[in-house]
């Protein structure tokens, strides 16, 4: 079961908690030991095991959080992070402000960014951006065009850049401190 | 030669590596030579890879793989040699 490490980080993402994340992971290992006669030697086995995960999560554990599913989301500019940096940086005349602040990210405010994101926006970028996945394979595994993929991964990491943003802002890695030289 | 906003448009394409090849080739083109792009592209990857980082840090709970073993303890019986690549 080599690849139970990365289903179960990937369920936690889904889930988000861990006790629905641990069943997850239970059952997709139990659907696929069964449908494993339907597994084609020679593909991807983990891109295999992650379609029967994502099934899953979808027949069962979505059903289960009783939560609207949200498909909307607020219509971001792009490069957001990048092009506020670059402003700052413009009058701190130094590059390095973003490299530090890229450092600076912690991990629960990535996981929290990521979680934060509407069910149809988080799972295309979970699969992409965490997995590595093609595009293709997530239309495969989500079941919806190739082109809904593209602008939901669009539209999500946007989104989930700009919370990034505003949390490191919330820190006081960013702002009017780090816009003035302070030596 | 495809100019900045091009370049801009297909930086989600090319980070994830779905360009055709001479789409590809095009944009490393660009960077070469235009740097505003180079830092936004070079900014962008950077992005995605500390967030594919810190997203994969869970460790699995103790118990689990012991506990889905022997759910699947009746399946392994007809078919355990089938069954085990993973």
């Amino acid at each position: 079961m080599e690849f139970a490490p990365q289903l179960y980080s990937a369920a936690i993402r889904m889930t988000r908690n861990e006790a629905d994340a641990a069943d997850l992971v239970q059952e997709t290992y139990l659907r696929a030991y069964r449908g494993y006669p339907n597994f084609t030697e020679g593909t991807n086995l983990r891109a295999w095991l992650y379609r029967i995960l994502t099934n899953t999560y979808i027949n069962i554990y979505r059903a289960r959080q009783r939560r609207p599913i949200e498909t909307d989301l607020a219509d971001i500019e792009d490069l957001y992070m990048y092009r506020r940096l670059d402003t700052i940086e413009s009058a701190a005349s130094s590059r390095s402000a973003e490299d530090q602040l890229i450092d600076m990210i912690a991990d629960d405010d990535v996981k929290q960014a990521l979680d934060d994101l509407p069910e149809a926006f988080r799972l295309p970028v979970l699969l992409a951006d965490v997995e590595g996945f093609s595009y293709k394979e997530i239309a495969d595994m989500l079941e919806i065009p190739m082109g809904t993929v593209m602008s939901r991964l669009h539209r999500g990491r946007k989104a989930m850049h700009k919370a990034l943003y505003d949390y490191a802002e919330a820190r006081g890695f960013i702002g009017t401190a780090a816009a003035t030289d302070q030596t | 030669m495809p100019d900045c906003n091009q370049t801009l448009h297909d930086l989600q394409l090319f980070l994830d590596g779905e360009l055709s090849a001479d789409q590809h080739a095009h944009v490393l083109g660009h960077l070469d030579e235009c740097i505003e792009c180079y830092h936004a592209f070079d900014f962008q990857a950077e992005l995605k890879q500390v967030i594919a980082e810190k997203c994969r840090t869970e460790q699995l709970p103790p118990g689990l793989l012991e506990r889905i073993r022997a759910c699947m303890e009746p399946d392994l019986g007809a078919a355990a040699e089938a069954t085990e690549p993973a």
